[in-house]
């Protein structure tokens, strides 16, 4: 392992830059040399090949991954302390979200940390109290992985602030109304039978399926709560409530992520 | 009984596809202008701006003289230009020119040529390094600024509370993002090279850019306006691609801003939507954007309101235009004939299409 001096370190930030862009699979050592301010020169003086660049950048990470993992105090605090540390700083969570390197033997070895890492997850779940009845770890830790995903790539959106306080499948503190955007924001929604939807104050737009759109067209016309919703869903659907309620309150947080 | 037709002098026809000129834009928007019998005449600094070549756009065009070169031999050129085309209004679409053009109305307004342009006085009211003031007037927010003429500023500004990522503004144009003092004494240096000193150090707003096209009729009033969320970005953070929005925050901010300077003239005003949705101002540009065909696109012709405006016509407040109308920007090549190339560059004008067309070169 090469040890990091000032060049490496400017490397390592510039692939965590790369990462959460989302070029790592066609980067190039030009962009990494243009990315970190470090001639090509330089960095081959460092490192022998891009794929060694890689190994150098998951060790790095690596290893600030496995002292946080194994820092992290027990329970719930401890976990939501863990997220809210990674998600702040960012690095680390580009190594587990990033997509796939078009270097091989560098792909595998990020897919078998994110392997570790995932059943470490999996683990410290299954210990929590408190969690949803009828859900597998597996399907939380699914939850969790995810919703760290879109947090790493929009660490300033309210998913990620939202990280730091509770679990992606706990509700927010207060009425249960508010686990849905405003009432007005819902409101102004242009929805389309097609499935796409925009919003005519901040020009966004997003797509949502069949299910998605009638959730969104019953929440206009101020007919459904969540409780309600979901006894609706599960007439239609088979599927335990618990789920049911779990992917609405997904839905909920993508639609606040996305209607900001 | 015919329409007189109306000749408009544009400037900004140059057209970099990652940075084009609003000119081409306003050009084009009065192309389609229902009601205006226009003959459009492009005005350029630049041989190889391409606008300057198109003749859907452009009936005539000219090089001007860079205002640099003296108010007097600018002033020289548009006399010529005026006794050869005849203008009846001039659109100034470039930030650079305008406290030139801004000071030249009231002779102009003397050759009989109109123009609807704000005062030197409110040009500098929105200067970047007078925002902070001119918002707190307005009661809007704006990222706290600095003015700096020395670069070492960036290495000791944590004492002062500010952190990285920042952004590093010219008086005139460009803002780059930086994250280490080293990158932030970098671009001082490119930029203050480019645009001179000071050099503008601004908190990153965080959030969304929402911009606003607008014309204010000089007693405080926004004739009209059309807002727009970029949707995909040039590598210098210009629209590629933007759809029309219905924000009432934004337009209630830029209303405001209208009213306390008494805007005359187009504008952009560009703000940023914070997560928590604050407004934040980033900037005013004295001028269309090169956004502005959307304008059209979307009902709401903003340079056909421009020369109804500066010929003095009957207004009315217009409401804004509909949300949900798309652009996507594209580039293409523009061919152009030696012919018309040599005269633009020996003569300083020409006729678009005039090879093919058989016309004479001017």
């Amino acid at each position: 392992m090469t040890k990091p001096n000032k060049h490496s370190i400017a490397i390592f930030f510039a692939i965590d830059r790369l990462a959460r862009e989302g070029r790592l699979a066609t980067v190039t050592t030009a962009l990494i040399s243009e990315y970190a301010r470090v001639s090509e020169g330089v960095m081959f003086r460092h490192f022998p090949s891009k794929g060694a660049i890689f190994d150098a950048w998951i060790d790095s990470r690596a290893g600030r991954l496995a002292v946080a993992l194994s820092g992290m105090a027990a329970g719930r605090t401890g976990l939501l302390r863990f997220i809210a540390d990674q998600v702040e700083g960012g690095g680390n969570l580009g190594l587990l979200c990033c997509p796939p390197l078009d270097c091989g033997p560098q792909r595998e070895r990020l897919e078998a940390l994110r392997l570790d890492v995932r059943a470490e997850l999996a683990q410290r779940l299954a210990g929590l109290p408190g969690l949803p009845p009828n859900v597998k770890v597996e399907t939380l830790t699914d939850s969790l992985w995810q919703t760290l995903c879109r947090a790493w790539k929009n660490p300033e959106g309210s998913e990620a602030r939202a990280l730091a306080v509770r679990l992606p499948w706990e509700a927010e503190e207060g009425p249960k109304a508010e686990v849905f955007p405003a009432a007005e924001t819902l409101g102004r929604l242009a929805l389309s039978a097609s499935g796409f939807v925009f919003d005519p104050v901040s020009g966004g737009s997003f797509t949502a399926n069949e299910t998605g759109i009638a959730v969104l067209r019953a929440l206009q016309e101020g007919q459904a709560g969540l409780e309600r919703m979901v006894e609706c869903l599960a007439q239609e659907y088979d599927a335990p409530p618990a789920i049911l309620e779990r992917d609405l309150m997904d839905f909920a947080a993508r639609l606040r992520e996305v209607l900001r | 009984m015919s329409r007189r037709t109306i000749t408009l002098g544009i400037t900004g026809m140059n057209a970099r596809p990652d940075n084009p000129g609003p000119g081409l834009a306003v050009a084009r928007c009065l192309r389609e202008a229902r009601g205006l019998d226009v003959r459009l005449v492009g005005l350029s600094y630049d041989a190889f701006d391409p606008g300057l070549y198109l003749p859907e756009l452009c009936d005539a065009a000219y090089l001007l003289p860079y205002p640099s070169a003296g108010e007097e031999a600018f002033a020289a050129r548009l006399a010529l230009l005026h006794e050869r085309e005849g203008f009846d209004v001039l659109i100034p679409c470039l930030d650079a020119e305008l406290p030139v053009f801004s000071r030249l109305a009231p002779q102009l307004a003397e050759w009989g040529v109109r123009m609807a342009v704000p005062d030197p006085r409110q040009l500098q009211m929105r200067a970047k390094d007078r925002l902070q003031e001119l918002a707190r007037e307005a009661g809007i927010t704006v990222p706290e600024t600095h003015s700096l003429f020395r670069e070492d500023w960036f290495r000791t500004c944590a004492a002062e509370g500010f952190s990285y990522p920042l952004v590093v503004k010219g008086l005139f144009y460009d803002a780059r993002i930086v994250r280490t003092p080293d990158e932030a004494v970098a671009a001082f240096r490119q930029i203050a090279g480019d645009w001179g000193l000071p050099v503008l150090a601004q908190r990153l707003a965080p959030g969304e850019e929402v911009n606003l096209a607008g014309l204010g009729d000089g007693e405080g009033g926004l004739i009209a306006a059309v807002m727009m969320k970029k949707r995909a970005l040039t590598d210098k953070g210009k629209a590629w691609a933007g759809v029309t929005i219905e924000d009432p925050a934004l337009l209630s901010a830029a209303t405001r801003l209208v009213a306390t300077t008494r805007w005359r003239g187009p504008l952009e005003v560009e703000m940023m939507r914070a997560p928590d949705g604050r407004l934040s101002l980033i900037e005013i540009n004295p001028r269309f954007p090169a956004w502005i065909y959307l304008s059209a696109g979307a009902g709401l012709n903003l340079p056909e309101a421009l020369v109804r405006f500066a010929l003095g016509q009957p207004r009315a407040v217009l409401p804004p235009a509909p949300a949900g109308v798309m652009f996507i920007r594209h580039a293409w090549e523009a061919i152009v004939s030696l012919e018309e190339f040599e005269s633009m560059v020996t003569g300083g004008g020409c006729l678009p299409g005039s090879a093919t067309k058989g016309r004479r070169c001017a």
